[in-house]
């Protein structure tokens, strides 16, 4: 499994923490990158990612409150970013808004992620 | 406004004694009088035809379910503050619920002061003592209701005092106290809850006018909001029926969060038929979603008949050709479904009424299983 996972250059992908809170340019550039276009699509990795990504934000949800950074940076994720497939996008939604649907009210306030919630 | 003291008449017939104790006198409007439909206007009549105004001050009673983040954001441009204070306030907000928050509406035993205070005299004349007259009367002598409010008092039973009492006036007035003495004199009457509303506010709140919640409401979402269209509508279907309940709960902020007036037709469909699904989801108890459901004035868990989607149309401003031919094709079924081997359902179609309010004619046709629009010739003004 570690052999894998090191074979896989999961060790290598961008983490949850970078992806929230680095330049907004710099994060869509990466997550490309490790994810792939086209043929070359890895919705294996892309999955991977969708779930870190989820699971950051519920902890940092769960530890404080959450800022207007994180809240843009995950409506910019899940409606202007080609590295998640329409259903990772429905699903990080589904979780994030389970998950602590106080903190991230304002997600489902946005005319684009409701848009993308009901493709 | 009706300030009603409450007075306990403690009557001790074997000594001729009534002992008179001011319990507390409460904001309180006593049924069917005057003041109190004046009151009930403010609360279901408000203005309904405004717009909100740069640097507005708003007051909401309680009842309303306004999502104040929401509607600081969609008018971010008029800088909208709400406030706790009503005599700063520019516009005071009031729902549907507003009246329930604000009053407990209950059960008691009120009488004239006018008659109080001739029962009084007829006891002082049957040589009663009465204690503690002078603090009634005192009351008494700045009093502004008609009525006070008093406890149950028995003497009715007491042949003694009837036997007095008849020896020195007539019959049909110890008939009327008999009455008053019991449940005749009960009357419903809104108490003020202090707890909910500060009393001092109140005559503020009388003097001005209330603006109503829906207005608010329908634009809450913004210009951009999402329309549940018909394919959208399918989706969200799909989410509530699925098993996962999590999908319910994002199912319930996406019809909570769009744009109601466009979707009206749509939403109602929803929540006459997913109501179970929606109000057990986790979302539902939360200012967002309530707002949605006081929009429509809608309570969760209450079975929609059809006829109440269109009323809720009509009620909400949506009652137009769009939303009603949404329920209109929805529920078509209810009414061909009576067909049988000896009675068919060939044609269903709109109360003339109706159709004059939206201006077109909607006819299903059961062989064809198609509506026909047909406009009216004059469209209504």
């Amino acid at each position: 499994m570690f052999t894998l996972f090191i074979n896989n250059q999961l060790d290598k992908i961008i983490s949850p923490e970078d992806i929230m809170t680095k330049d907004e340019t710099y994060v869509l550039g990466a997550l490309s990158s490790c994810v792939g276009k086209g043929d070359d699509f890895r919705a294996d990795i892309s999955s991977i990612l969708a779930t870190r990504v989820i699971n950051y934000s519920l902890t940092l949800a769960e530890k404080g409150s959450v800022g207007k950074d994180i809240t843009d940076r995950l409506i910019k994720l899940l409606t202007d970013c080609d590295s998640f497939t329409t259903d990772l996008k429905y699903y990080m939604i589904k979780e994030i808004v389970n998950g602590n649907k106080v903190k991230f009210a304002k997600l489902m306030t946005h005319p684009d992620v409701v848009k993308m919630a009901v493709k | 406004m009706s300030r009603i003291a409450y007075i306990n008449l403690s009557f001790n017939y074997k000594d001729k004694e009534l002992e008179l104790e001011v319990l507390h006198d409460h904001l309180a409007y006593i049924g069917d009088t005057k003041e109190l439909k004046e009151l009930q206007k403010k609360f279901n009549e408000p203005i309904t035809d405004y717009s909100l105004e740069l640097k507005d001050n708003l007051y909401f009673l309680p009842g309303t379910s306004v999502p104040r983040s929401k509607l600081k954001e969609t008018h971010s441009n008029l800088n909208i503050k709400s406030t706790r204070d009503i005599t700063r306030a520019s516009k005071i907000i009031t729902s549907r619920k507003s009246m329930d928050a604000m009053f407990e509406h209950t059960y008691g035993r009120f009488i004239k002061v006018s008659f109080f205070k001739k029962l009084i005299t007829i006891l002082q004349e049957l040589d009663y003592d009465i204690y503690n007259l002078t603090e009634v009367n005192d009351l008494l002598e700045d009093y502004e209701s008609e009525y006070i409010q008093v406890n149950y008092f028995n003497f009715l039973n007491q042949n003694a005092f009837e036997r007095d009492f008849i020896k020195k006036y007539p019959q049909e007035l110890f008939d009327k106290i008999r009455d008053i003495a019991t449940s005749k004199s009960s009357k419903w009457y809104y108490k003020l809850k202090t707890n909910k509303f500060c009393e001092e506010d109140f005559e503020d709140f009388l003097k001005a006018d209330t603006y109503s919640d829906k207005t608010i409401l329908a634009g809450i979402n913004g210009d951009d909001s999402v329309e549940i269209d018909e394919e959208v509508f399918d989706n969200l279907k799909k989410m509530l029926s699925s098993s996962d309940e999590d999908n319910h709960t994002v199912a319930a902020e996406i019809m909570a969060n769009c744009n109601y007036e466009d979707s009206a037709g749509y939403l109602l469909c929803l929540l006459r038929d997913y109501d179970y699904a929606l109000s057990g989801c986790k979302g539902s108890k939360h200012v967002n979603y309530k707002s949605f459901l006081s929009y429509f004035d809608h309570n969760q868990r209450y079975s929609l008949s059809t006829a109440e989607l269109y009323n809720k149309l009509e009620a909400t401003g949506n009652f137009n050709l769009k939303h009603v031919k949404i329920i209109f094709e929805a529920y078509i079924y209810e009414l061909t479904r009576v067909s049988n081997e000896y009675t068919v359902v060939s044609e269903v179609r709109l109360q003339k009424d109706v159709a004059d309010k939206i201006g077109y004619d909607l006819i299903y046709d059961t062989e064809s299983e198609t509506t026909k629009v047909i406009a009216h010739e004059q469209q209504p003004a």
